[in-house]
């Protein structure tokens, strides 16, 4: 019941996460690509500004759900697969790089086929923008809400972690 | 107030190192202090050396901050020497002792008549060899508890202290316990009218035979088996007959209608060890009782026993049998996590770079000030070494119940332990290279609404953090597991 209880939990924290990063697109990246100085060079005679940035925000935002089921997977995989009863049959690294590999083509692919005609260094700019969308939703997913056993797999998080001991750290010392 | 154990020869040495691992599952009934000392003129006796390497283990596993947890929860403490020897020089035989060419021809002959040829000219450096005889007249002349170590010690803290309780172990078939009990004990009760201030309780535990051995077919003085219940009739008649009794405020008698059978007799030094037996469980238990006792009623006799013969169950135990369970069954599952999975992990991860696998690990032990390899030699492997003691001790108890018949009843200890017999049909207890992993849910602290695994204590140890800033993370994790292990 307890682990059943954390796993719903874990899942609202994810939809939490989803939610606030489709706020972050529609209105940050969007004024972003909307500023003057955010110029995607485009085949100027098939499409017109407006439209590309349109056709563009929706693939990005099914570029969000696919990492965000992405997440998912390694909160499932993490939570029922990797178990360990001893130091030996502990997880890596592998399972969580795996999965973002793997996330990382499938958001290269989806890019270079299905984002709209560009030119120059349009289309090497679009794709940047997808896979820093679907990197940052997996990490931070993961790296905020990995299930205990993995909650270190992550990159960065075990050094997080540590900075976030330090804060705690200084803060005890100064309430002393 | 303090609490004193003393344990005479290898029973009551044995029956102390029950009472140790009990104070290591918190089930002493408060936080005083305990002060241990051992009686044995066989100072290289194998149970007395035991129990004498359990104590020093607990001592160094103990810090102070640990009573946070029911692990190691009572300070125990014990003189700079544990082990007084009545008589000093081992080559002394009882001739020497008493300057036999110096007596009078009167004392020669009564003395010819007391002690036969081999009593008279053994040495006793492998003590008394089961002749309470030789003890009696060795106490009787060395025992000087005003201006003596240890005893002035003891003296000196009493002085100081309200209400201390005081216990002797011992058993009443042998050779020490036999001679040392009455005679310590009826010179503590003199003490009484000099502390005033502190009206201290005095009991004891006597074991009536609850082992046997083969005889030993060497032509060297030594205790025969076959003497037990004789020496019990005459030790009982006597006690009765002085009013050794009446010295107790509370006096624990224990036997065994099943007397195990320990193999080859030895005679005294580092061969003469045994392996423990579940009436130590019961003395130690008995010392529990006497520590907690708030009215000492001088008519009442209380009587216990096991429900079924041959069989010894939880609900048999002298404690609530529910907290006594959780306390040994949690003791039991920490010894084993910890010896088998945590700190074979710890090892592992202080030379790789895979902390991450292992986020208790970096949780606990990736924190300034945390040396790894310090904490491992100065706290981590003196706390294994407890375990492991503990872990041959709870398998020796569960054989003495169960022996090879394959049911168990506190815990499956092939599950981490083998148990062999040698040449001399001797047990040797020794733990398991590779423990049964699975095994680990079926020790149940019984409270549990399901079975806890190792993946699940794994699972919630990576869920605790050590909040802080110091440098204890290795205490914190010991005490954290500790904790996990019980629910």
């Amino acid at each position: 019941m307890k682990e059943m209880i954390r796993f719903v939990l874990s899942i609202v924290f994810l939809a939490f996460v989803l939610i606030i990063t489709l706020v972050v697109i529609s209105y940050g990246e969007a004024t972003l690509l909307k500023e003057s100085y955010v110029v995607l060079p485009l085949e100027i005679d098939k499409y017109d500004n407006s439209l590309w940035v349109e056709v563009f925000q929706t693939w990005a935002v099914y570029g969000v759900f696919l990492a965000a089921g992405f997440s998912l997977m390694w909160l499932i995989v993490g939570q029922f697969k990797f178990r360990p009863e001893k130091y030996g049959d502990a997880g890596g690294r592998m399972p969580w790089v795996s999965f973002l590999i793997a996330l990382l083509l499938l958001t290269l692919t989806m890019g270079y086929f299905l984002t709209p005609g560009t030119q120059d260094f349009g289309k090497p700019l679009a794709l940047s923008f997808y896979l820093v969308n679907s990197f940052f939703i997996y990490w931070f997913s993961s790296v905020m809400f990995s299930p205990s056993t993995v909650k270190y797999a992550p990159w960065l998080s075990y050094r997080l972690a540590m900075a976030a001991n330090g804060l705690m750290r200084t803060f005890q010392g100064a309430a002393k | 107030m303090s609490y004193y154990a003393i344990g005479f020869g290898g029973t009551g040495a044995k029956c102390i190192e029950a009472l140790i691992h009990l104070c290591a599952a918190g089930m002493m009934p408060d936080d005083q202090e305990l002060y241990i000392l051992f009686v044995d003129q066989d100072d290289d006796n194998g149970s007395l050396g035991r129990a004498q390497k359990l104590l020093k283990i607990y001592k160094k596993c103990r810090t102070e901050d640990a009573a946070t947890v029911d692990f190691l929860r009572s300070k125990i403490v014990s003189p700079k020497k544990d082990n007084w020897l009545p008589e000093e020089d081992k080559e002394a035989t009882l001739l020497k002792f008493v300057q036999y060419s110096n007596l009078t021809t009167e004392f020669k002959h009564m003395f010819d008549v007391l002690y036969d040829k081999k009593e008279k000219t053994t040495e006793m450096g492998k003590g008394f060899r089961g002749h309470p005889s030789i003890g009696a007249a060795v106490f009787a002349a060395t025992v000087d508890l005003d201006s003596i170590d240890p005893w002035k010690e003891i003296k000196g803290r009493l002085e100081k202290e309200t209400d201390s309780r005081i216990m002797f172990f011992g058993s009443i078939f042998g050779g020490t316990g036999a001679a040392g009990v009455p005679t310590i004990s009826r010179l503590f009760n003199n003490w009484r009218e000099i502390f005033p201030k502190n009206p201290f309780r005095l009991g004891s535990v006597l074991t009536l035979p609850y082992f046997t051995f083969k005889k030993n077919e060497q032509d060297e003085l030594h205790a025969d088996a076959r003497d037990f219940a004789v020496n019990t009739q005459t030790a009982l008649q006597y006690y009765q007959q002085q009013d050794y009794m009446g010295v107790f405020d509370k006096a624990y008698l224990l036997g065994c209608d099943d007397p195990r059978d320990m193999g080859k007799a030895e005679i005294g030094s580092q061969n003469q060890v045994n392996p423990p037996h579940w009436v130590e469980v019961y003395a130690a238990m008995a010392a529990i009782d006497f520590f907690k006792e708030e009215k000492f009623i001088d008519d009442r006799y209380n009587l216990i026993g096991r429900k079924k013969a041959k069989v010894l169950d939880w609900t048999d135990l002298p404690y609530k049998s529910v907290e006594a369970r959780k306390k040994i069954t949690s003791l039991l599952r920490f010894a084993f996590a910890y010896h088998a999975v945590y700190l074979p992990a710890i090892k592992k991860l202080r030379t790789e770079k895979n902390a991450y696998w292992a986020p208790w690990f970096v949780d606990f032990f990736k924190r300034p000030g945390v040396e790894v390899q310090s904490k491992l030699d100065n706290e981590l492997n003196p706390v294994d070494e407890y375990c492991e003691q503990f872990l041959k001790w709870l398998a020796g108890i569960e054989y003495s119940i169960t022996g090879n018949t394959g049911t168990n009843f506190l815990a499956d200890y092939a599950s981490f332990a083998e148990l062999t017999k040698d040449d001399d049909d001797k047990l040797e207890i020794t733990l398991r290279d590779n423990f049964i992993l699975s095994k680990f849910a079926d020790f149940e602290v019984g409270d549990q609404k399901k079975k806890v695994d190792l993946m699940t204590l794994w699972e919630r140890m990576c869920e605790r953090y050590s909040v802080g800033t110091d440098e204890n993370g290795s205490r914190k994790f010991v005490s954290e597991l500790y904790r996990q292990c019980g629910q």
